[in-house]
Order: structure tokens, then sequence, then C-alpha cells
């Protein structure tokens, strides 16, 4: 850009873009950045004084979602969460909470209307649907365990029960606000994130569901531990070629959030539904003194429900840290992916 | 899917100059160039499209050293489809300037 950045017209741009509304401005710097490329005083004062009619005038966003969607909205979230308490009441908190934050979650979204969705590419179509199958079917590995260990869950005002349903409406939500409106931030490498996220996260949930499945059919215990180095290296794979494929260390960064968001949903889906499985052939019997003495703590009837219950617990803690510890990995992987770089830009 | 007698003749340009390099994602100003669109009728159009899902806009990944990224557009796949149903009336409109080699200017 040279000096071009300092010149009037830039300044006069960069200031209309102020008055554009916020789901647009992102045009305003789409419009920036052109006039940063263009040669000729004349040039870019034409230019620019087009930015400026489209800052004073821009075309309207979509229509606000009508009575009948907000309706919609309202009656399909009281409708999810009074499912769930009637598969099982103990659930309350978790039903309540989590069908509040859906309904704000979906109500953002359509508020923040098609435009602003349209203007940043969102995850996409596999990676969206991905994620909310995910978040659904994590309520009903849930709702399944707690129906059927209701000794697991305890009490609804259980302490730890409340605590987990917090924790999981909460990560649930934001698995979904992931899903819809991802912030632009998490999708500045979209492109590639699409092309990576999926397979990483499936590949880095899927290890150690594989793992722990060899290990309760009696192939081993050290394949869990195995496993789960597996998973990691998996996800720094991942986010190193994806970095290297840009040559932007934060498509590493990107990539590893949503390798962690799918690969935390695999883990916890996967996870669950073999900890069943497990538990209704009887081969879940763990003989580690840690766990056979947290289960005489816990004065649950027998480990089995014990097993399952701290399954759950731990499943629901993964959502949380899985991502943390895939972004971490997306920062390191990031950076010697990018100080690599592998081809020339995509455009 | 939106209908095609709504959309003005600038849109429909800019439609076919998008759709006549599918999977090629545009530069606005380059393409404001070809079409012999300036700014201020091209962005709110561009803006449209993007708004009724007919466009896909994104950063670019890896701009050349030395520059920052721009904005990229490309048709998605509704936007392709439109400009296909309004591919028969392309000798009625008005015609299609011939395009000039990417980052010429």
């Amino acid at each position: 850009m040279s000096q071009a950045g300092h010149d009037v017209a830039r300044r006069l741009v960069a200031l209309a873009t102020r008055l554009l509304p916020p789901e647009r401005r992102d045009w305003g710097q789409a419009m920036l950045a052109e006039l940063d490329q263009i040669k000729g005083r004349a040039a870019r004062w034409r230019f620019a004084l087009g930015c400026v009619r489209v800052a004073l005038a821009p075309p309207r966003v979509a229509e606000p979602p009508g009575l009948a969607v907000r309706a919609a909205v309202v009656v399909g979230a009281a409708g999810v969460g009074l499912g769930i308490y009637r598969v099982s009441p103990a659930t309350q908190v978790f039903a309540v909470l989590f069908a509040a934050m859906l309904a704000g979650c979906v109500w953002m979204a359509l508020l923040r209307s098609r435009a602003a969705a349209a203007s940043q590419a969102g995850p996409g179509g596999i990676l969206r649907a991905v994620l909310l199958l995910g978040v659904a079917s994590c309520v009903g590995v849930t709702l399944y365990g707690v129906v059927h260990y209701p000794e697991a869950a305890g009490g609804p005002w259980d302490s730890v029960l409340v605590f987990l349903s917090v924790i999981l409406a909460t990560m649930l939500t934001g698995y979904t606000w992931m899903a819809l409106i991802p912030p632009r931030a998490a999708t500045s490498h979209i492109v590639v994130v699409r092309r990576y996220g999926l397979v990483g996260g499936l590949v880095m949930g899927g290890l150690p569901v594989v793992g722990s499945a060899a290990a309760t059919l009696g192939h081993g215990k050290p394949l869990t531990g195995w496993s789960w180095l597996a998973a990691a290296v998996a996800a720094a794979v991942t986010v190193t070629m994806a970095a290297r494929s840009s040559g932007d260390a934060r498509a590493g960064i990107e990539t590893g959030l949503w390798t962690g968001l799918v690969g935390a949903l695999t883990l916890f889906v996967g996870g669950m539904c073999g900890t069943y499985a497990a538990a209704a052939a009887s081969r879940l019997i763990p003989t580690d003194a840690y766990t056979v003495h947290a289960f005489r703590e816990s004065g649950l009837p027998d480990i089995t429900t014990y097993v399952v219950g701290d399954s759950l617990g731990g499943s629901v803690m993964m959502l949380l840290w899985i991502p943390l510890l895939s972004l971490a990995i997306g920062a390191l992987g990031g950076a010697l992916g990018a100080s690599r770089p592998r081809r020339t830009p995509v455009a | 899917m939106p209908r095609a007698r709504r959309l003005s003749p600038q849109t429909v340009a800019v439609l076919r100059a998008l759709a006549a390099e599918p999977t090629a994602w545009r530069y606005g100003y380059e393409l404001g160039q070809e079409i012999g669109l300036k700014a201020g009728s091209l962005y709110p159009i561009l803006m449209r499209l993007a708004d009724r899902e007919l466009l896909e806009a994104a950063w670019e990944t890896n701009p050349p050293a030395g520059r920052p990224p721009r904005h990229l557009y490309r048709l998605r796949t509704r936007g392709l489809e439109l400009a296909a149903e309004l591919a028969p009336a392309a000798g009625s409109g008005r015609p299609r300037q011939r395009p000039e080699p990417r980052g010429a200017w």
C-alpha cells in the first residue's frame, strides 16, 4: 500500500466505514482493502466517493423475523425443554437452562439477520450439520444415562448434578452458537477449516473411543493411553497441515478450535455409547484401586452405575477442555505450519 | 429462490460476470472494472446478493507479501443456478464486456 494508506481518500473511506451499521462493517473493511490496491489519484477518489455513497445509504439488511417465526422459536425451545423434562424430571435444571439458552441463541441468530451471516462465510453445511447433530446426540445420550442409571444422577438438586447441568447447557448452547453464527475471528480461514477441521475432529474424537473400546474388550488398558496420545498427534498434524496450506498461523488456530469442537462431540457421544454398551454387556468392571475406592466412597448401589455417572460427568467436562486443548495445539501447530508454507494463495 | 424478473440490469451483469468463472474468487474492484460499475453501485449489489445467499464472500487467506488481504467473491450454488436461468436472455441484455486479465490494475 505504501503511502496510500495515509491519503485523504483513504481517510474518507475509513470515516465512511464507521457510518455503516454493525452488520455492514465487514463490507466497509472490504472497500477499504480494495482502495489500497487502486493506483492513480483520480481512480482512488472515484472509488472513495462511491464508498461514501454506499456508507450513507447501505442496503437495508433483511427484515427481522416475523411474529410467527419468533413464536416458533419460543414454542420450539419450550418444547425441547419440556421434552427433556418429561424424559427425566431429574434433569429439570438442564432442561430449563438449555431451553432458555437455546431460544436465546436461535433468537440472536435470527436478529443478526441473514445479511450478517452471509457477509462472512459460515462453517458450511456439513460442518454445521455435524455440530448440530452432535449437540442433539449429546442430549440424547445424557438422557439415556440419567434414565437408565438414575442413581448415578442423584436427585434433581444434587449439587454435582446442578453443576454439570449448568456446564452441559452452557457448552451445548455454545456449540450451537458456533454452528449457527460463529464469530468472525473463528472463520477468517473457513475454507481451510472446512477442509481440515471436520476430518481432524472426527479422528481426534474417534481415536480415544476406539482405544477405550479395545481396552474394554480386553485388549489391554495401555491402548487407552496411547489412543489419547494418538488423538493429540492427529490434532497437531491437522492444524499444522491447515496452517501450512494457507501459510497463516491463524488458520491453524481456527482449525484447532473447530477440530476440538467436533472432536469433543465425537468423544462425548462415542464414548458414552461405548460405556453404555459395555455396561449392558456387563464388561464395565474396573479393577484399578482408585476407581474401586471412589465407588465405595460414593455410596452408589453398584460399580457400573458409578462408572456410568463418572463417565457422564467426565464427558461433560470434556466439552469444555478439549476445544481449549485443541486451540492450544492449534496455536503451536499453526506457528509450525505457517513457518513452512506449502503453496501460493487461494485467489 | 429469488425471481429473476426482480433483478436490475446491473445485478444481472454482476451475476453473469461471476458465473463466467464459477469457481474463481474475484476482487470487487476488478469486477466493477470488468462490467463498468462504480463502487457506489457495485457494493450494494454484492451486499444484496450475499444477503440472499447467492454470493459467497470471504477474506483472502494468503495475500502476497506486503499487502493486506482483500475481500473475495464468488457465486454460491443458488447464485449459479440463478445465473443459469438468466443465460437464455443473455442476447437481449447489455452486451457483456470482455474480462480484463486478473490483477491488471
